[in-house]
């Protein structure tokens, strides 16, 4: 991309490009040291929402204090995680890709949660949030950690910061313009008495309230990073790439919207996108054992741009995360 | 006696008036909740309410001018209103109390899942009379709303969005039980519709029966209205999965009735 200072774009590294990006907390990075010093009476879980940076700050802090790290992908074996304890204080990204949604599906991540339990040696593993709290209900994965570290979500000045130093061609930042209003209309199809007729229903315009309307005296910088911060939920990897791809010559608070933003999706879809919000990455056969109709629910996330599929691997792209985590917490799926 | 003619216009004009808003008013509701299946049963519960008010307030506007009559009219109407309520309204007025102990009490709303006089089924719609359901034939019962005085009212999830979904599986005597309970428990927790959570949490029970034992799971589905899905798509990877490793079905012994009582 022109203009940007340092990194690859978001999306071109396996899955959390953008989490170098997330800002350190010092307590949480603290924690994970002694964790790997031993410390702890157990091993330390670090959780965090897709993108986030979570496997940055585990990269970072295994190389700084010498631990073996190991990262896992879709269909990684198990036995590697657990040959990997005799190495010495070991940190392992991407606990999530150890279970499948299926009858037997759970037998690997069962090992590797024993053998974390049985072990002498330090253990620092990281977590999908989502797949996290799902285990924890299903599989009471929490009780194998003596601790669990959550990432904290960015503010708005913590994005501007980063984003505004990381770009030399930045956007002229302008207020909404006046004629979106706090309330829109949207057709509703109602059905009286056998008869179907659609009819105009004012709804709150999401997209300019959650910028404080046309920005009044607020500057529209801020109005843009706070918005910015609302729709990426805090979490920088997804507040990247939104900004990358709504980036343009003159930016207003309404052009910020995650990618996908009001797709309809039917039931199986929307459980093949909460399964790629809760591993992030999933082998495309995957699917196939998970819902009857993979190949047209994942052609419908693609052409939406919420996903990408390549060598096999199918992605949730970054921008997209908002809008996965609405339609299927909508739905109460997990 | 006489009748106001453009008071009888002006009542029938309410009447009409406040049928359209309710009928309006019902269907935006009732697409609203459809948008937001996590809220829909809190959404819809704004139905039952808006149609008392709304026919509430009509009757109000309606009765004012009449309740400006002379004492002759008064008596007369009483006496009308009263043979009327005795003789052929009396379902009708308990109806529409029992209507609005259903509104304030909320033993069920629309949305909820309900057992009433043998009928189950899906509350679709609580009216001034009766109350609507939809059976999982897609058939629609109308019970009196006065059943509520009178009869017990089973609710499944009493106004929240999951539900308790009970799955009966049987397996043979010889085969392996704690392999079959280990099958049903993972099918419950890793399918579509299930909701799991320190509130909602899954079980799976075992009971020896005459020739045969049941595995029974049991688990909320996040939206009420899946629960045969729910319980089809658990049945079926479960059977799938105990073909797979083995685990036999049972055959009913020669001689044996179906709940394995000596039929010879």
């Amino acid at each position: 991309m022109t203009g940007q200072r340092g990194r690859e774009a978001v999306g071109e590294d396996a899955g959390d490009a953008a989490g170098e990006f997330a800002p350190r907390h010092e307590d949480d990075v603290a924690t994970v040291e002694r964790a790997i010093r031993g410390e702890l009476a157990g091993p330390l879980a670090v959780c965090g929402p897709p993108y986030g940076g979570r496997h940055d700050l585990l990269e970072h802090v295994a190389d700084a204090a010498g631990a073996t790290y190991r990262r896992l992908d879709p269909g990684t074996d198990a036995a590697t995680v657990r040959r990997a304890l005799d190495d010495g204080p070991l940190v392992v990204e991407g606990c999530h890709h150890l279970y499948e949604r299926r009858i037997g599906g759970f037998d690997d991540l069962d090992a590797v949660l024993r053998a974390f339990a049985a072990t002498e040696t330090p253990v620092v593993a990281g977590w999908n949030s989502y797949a996290w709290t799902y285990l924890a209900h299903v599989r009471d994965v929490d009780r194998t950690f003596a601790e669990r570290v959550e990432s904290t979500p960015a503010n708005a000045a913590d994005l501007a910061a980063l984003l505004l130093n990381r770009y030399d061609d930045l956007p002229t930042f302008a207020a909404n313009p006046t004629t979106d209003g706090a309330v829109t209309t949207r057709q509703v199809s109602i059905t009286l008495r056998g008869r179907t007729v659609s009819v105009p229903i004012p709804v709150p315009n999401r997209r300019v309230l959650g910028t404080g309307l046309d920005g009044g005296e607020v500057d529209p910088t801020d109005v843009v990073f706070e918005r910015l911060a609302a729709v990426s939920m805090g979490n920088v990897g997804v507040a990247t790439a939104i900004w990358e791809a709504t980036r343009r010559d003159e930016l207003r608070p309404s052009d910020v919207a995650p990618a996908g933003d009001g797709i309809d999706l039917d039931r199986e879809t929307a459980f093949c996108l909460r399964v790629l919000l809760s591993k992030e990455r999933v082998a495309r056969p995957e699917f196939d054992r998970l819902v009857d109709h993979a190949t047209r629910a994942l052609a419908r996330l693609r052409r939406a741009d919420v996903i990408t599929v390549e060598d096999g691997i199918v992605r949730l792209a970054p921008a997209a995360v908002p809008t996965a985590v609405r339609e299927t917490d909508r739905r109460g799926l997990q | 006696m006489s009748v106001d003619p453009a008071l009888l216009g002006n009542s029938v004009a309410v009447l009409v008036a406040a049928y359209v808003v309710v009928r309006v008013a019902t269907a935006v509701i009732a697409a609203l909740a459809e948008r937001v299946p996590r809220r829909r049963i809190a959404i819809k519960m704004l139905t039952p309410v808006v149609t008392f008010a709304v026919y509430a307030g009509a009757a109000y506007v309606i009765a004012g001018p009449i309740l400006r009559l002379s004492s002759t009219q008064v008596v007369a109407l009483s006496g009308l209103f009263g043979a009327a309520l005795g003789f052929g309204l009396r379902d009708l007025v308990a109806g529409v109390i029992g209507g609005l102990v259903l509104v304030t009490e909320k033993p069920y709303r629309v949305g909820d899942k309900v057992e009433i006089r043998e009928h189950y089924g899906e509350v679709t719609g609580i009216g001034l009379r009766a109350t609507t359901l939809t059976t999982p034939n897609d058939t629609e019962v109308r019970v009196p709303n006065a059943a509520v005085f009178d009869s017990n009212v089973a609710n499944a999830n009493a106004g929240a969005p999951e539900m308790l979904v009970t799955v009966d599986l049987a397996v043979a005597e010889s085969a392996d039980v704690a392999r079959a309970t280990d099958i049903v428990a993972d099918a419950l927790v890793t399918s579509p519709y299930v909701y799991v959570d320190d509130d909602h949490p899954t079980t799976v029970v075992v009971e020896d029966e005459a020739y045969y034992r049941t595995v029974t799971g049991k688990a909320y589905v996040a939206d009420l209205r899946d629960e045969f899905a729910f319980a089809s798509d658990v049945t079926e990877r479960s059977l799938a999965a105990f073909e797979d490793a083995g685990i036999t079905t049972p055959e009913r012994p020669v001689g044996r009735a179906p709940d394995g009582s000596d039929d010879r």
